[in-house]
């Protein structure tokens, strides 16, 4: 009696655990079939991507008119010399150079190169009394092959 | 009978294990050899040292430090002690294998394939004594050891070594990449590059500059045709003779003009293995057939009467194939609908015309995940000296605000690369949907400044073209 009982008890089990199996299946075909039909068609999805495109391109058009506005000079810039290298770095919003002298060289000579980049600077139109810089010493680039 | 009944279940688990549903194939199993002994040559009659200087124009060489990192070197004082007794190598010997090992490493994808299963070990041995005067190489052991006898110093032509030492670099690149040395396998390139190139020999083409025509133990033609090539893309120049043993007993025989005459070969391991890095030709080239179609295209885009965005594209622009350019009406927004002329289009259609075929899709992330993927393309994914070096015209910049399929991302075609070398310059660019159509971008200290306010999750990326 015992037996059976625990014989019935593990058909019961068994019964159950493939009762289980048998559901997560479904569920999963269930929701592996559906995933498929509801993927979007190759030219639903062409649509999609020209949405979200355009909506990119447009941002980044504002970020360059806007950038425009704000430094019309921009065009100017950087400018390679021979006596320094000049740009603008809009993530801090400093004009940078780049001297090709040693930074022992005599003040006066310096002095007389950084005149020579606030002038270039005046001319094409930059406010130069409210600007920020950052001027660095590097030697004169060696020509590309 | 209730004993089968007891099955039943269990029976059903299994045929519902054997019938779920498959999405993916794993990719095949390389079969990995080890203990394999692979003979480079026998630095016999050798011409005089050619140097091995730096070259501005590649991307830098690692530093010491960085490629000790990467290299562990160990001095043995017999040819066949175990690698436990061989201490580590004196800085001379260091010095050695930094000199002929660094090279190759300026090619990031390079460095990556070869490191990215953890640091090589590098053993270096007195001549076997089969070859008292010359030098031998091995690589394999696991995946992280080559080991060269006869310490290579005898060798008094530095490509030489170099090129005998890069090849076994090259068959720790195969055991630790098997996806792309099964490719090289299956692309077959002796049909393809012909006997000016390889040579048959017991098991199949061997690139015929190799001195061996029968595999050695656990290694294949294959395996060393790729070693060989990996080292010959480095060391074996246009209009250099390149041998290790002609005349010297071995089946060497010499190539001359390897990047011509192993054109398809050369081609393969320059992109798929140095990342598209071309050691004798740096700063050349350029798609300009690509250029020449972006500015064409991007030259004729107007814009919707009263509005700033140049996504109009009403002109009949093809190419001499009767390949021609989309057409679309514009939107005065950018956005869709109507269709405006979009900055990925100008991508699309450029290289469309200068006769590489894409399907890229028009969503800047899509196209740069594909653009990765695409045999011969690459995408370069920092901001820096060893990516800028390798930007040419005609390549593009991808830039994303968010790193989304759905975030903001735009894409310019580059018309040209002026960088000097202190990594100060502009890169001039083409573009579409925009404010512009013709830009540049400040380049200082080799780092790109898009015209717009950083924003501190920016992404900047490179994709490089095809190279021919």
């Amino acid at each position: 009696m015992k037996d059976l009982k625990k014989k019935r008890k593990y058909i019961l089990i068994a019964i159950s655990v493939g009762t289980v199996a048998i559901i997560l299946w479904v569920v999963f075909l269930i929701w592996y079939l559906t995933g498929i039909t509801n993927r979007p068609t190759a030219s639903q999805q062409q649509e999609i991507d020209a949405v979200e495109q355009g909506k990119s391109d447009r941002y980044f058009a504002d970020l360059e008119k806007q950038f425009i506005i704000d430094h019309p000079w921009s065009d100017k810039l950087p400018l390679s010399a021979d006596k320094y290298f000049l740009f603008y770095n809009p993530t801090n919003d400093t004009f940078g150079a780049d001297l090709y002298l040693d930074p022992s060289s005599p003040a006066e000579e310096i002095n007389s190169v950084k005149q020579e980049i606030l002038g270039y600077l005046s001319a094409i139109g930059v406010n130069i009394s409210g600007a920020k810089f950052s001027w660095g010493f590097i030697k004169s680039p060696n020509p590309e092959p | 009978m209730k004993k089968m009944f007891v099955l039943i279940p269990y029976l059903i688990l299994v045929l519902v294990f054997l019938t779920r549903p498959a999405f993916a194939q794993e990719a095949t199993k390389f079969p990995i050899k080890d203990s394999a002994i692979t003979v480079v040559g026998s630095g016999e009659g050798v011409p005089e040292d050619d140097g091995g200087d730096e070259n501005p124009s590649l991307p830098p060489k690692p530093t010491w430090d960085e490629f000790f990192k990467l290299f562990k070197v160990f001095n043995c004082s017999s040819r066949s002690s175990s690698f436990y007794l061989c201490p580590e190598a004196s800085q001379d010997r260091k010095k050695f294998v930094y000199d002929r090992l660094s090279d190759a490493l300026r090619s990031e994808r390079y460095k990556t394939l070869l490191t990215r299963k953890g640091p090589i070990r590098v053993y270096l041995r007195p001549p076997t004594t089969d070859n008292p005067n010359g030098f031998t190489g091995g690589a394999k052991y696991g995946g992280d050891i080559v080991q060269y006898w006869g310490y290579v110093e005898n060798v008094s032509d530095f490509k030489l070594a170099q090129w005998s030492m890069v090849h076994e670099t090259g068959h720790l690149i195969e055991l630790r990449n098997p996806v792309i040395f099964n490719v090289f396998k299956a692309i077959r390139f002796y049909r393809m590059d012909g006997a000016d190139c390889y040579e048959q020999g017991s098991d199949g083409y061997y690139i015929k500059t190799y001195n061996y025509r029968n595999p050695p133990s656990g290694s294949s033609a294959e395996s060393e045709s790729f070693g060989e090539a990996v080292g010959m893309n480095i060391a074996c120049g246009p209009n250099t003779t390149c041998n290790k043993n002609e005349g010297g007993g071995g089946a060497g025989k010499s190539i001359i003009n390897y990047p011509s005459k192993c054109s398809f070969t050369y081609k393969w391991i320059r992109d798929f293995v140095y990342g598209g890095v071309d050691f004798f030709n740096p700063g050349s080239g350029g798609n300009t057939e690509v250029v020449k179609w972006a500015q064409t295209i991007s030259s004729n885009l107007s814009r919707v009467s009263g509005c700033n965005l140049y996504n109009v594209q009403s002109q009949k622009i093809c190419n001499s194939n009767g390949l021609c350019a989309a057409k679309y009406p514009g939107s005065c927004d950018g956005f869709y609908p109507p269709m405006p002329y979009l900055c990925t289009q100008l991508v699309i259609d450029s290289y469309n015309l200068a006769g590489n075929s894409n399907t890229f899709s028009t969503n800047t992330y899509s196209m740069e995940r594909a653009w990765d993927n695409k045999s011969g393309y690459r995408v370069l994914k920092t901001n820096d000296e060893a990516s800028l070096r390798q930007l040419k015209s005609g390549d593009v910049i991808f830039m994303f605000i968010t790193y989304a399929v759905d975030g903001l991302k735009h894409v310019v075609v580059i018309k040209n690369v002026e960088i000097d070398s202190n990594g100060n310059g502009k890169i001039t660019i083409h573009q579409a949907n925009s404010y512009s159509t013709l830009n540049h971008y400040t380049v200082s200290r080799w780092k790109v400044f898009p015209n717009y306010r950083d924003d501190p999750n920016a992404k900047i990326m490179f994709g490089l073209g095809p190279r021919t």
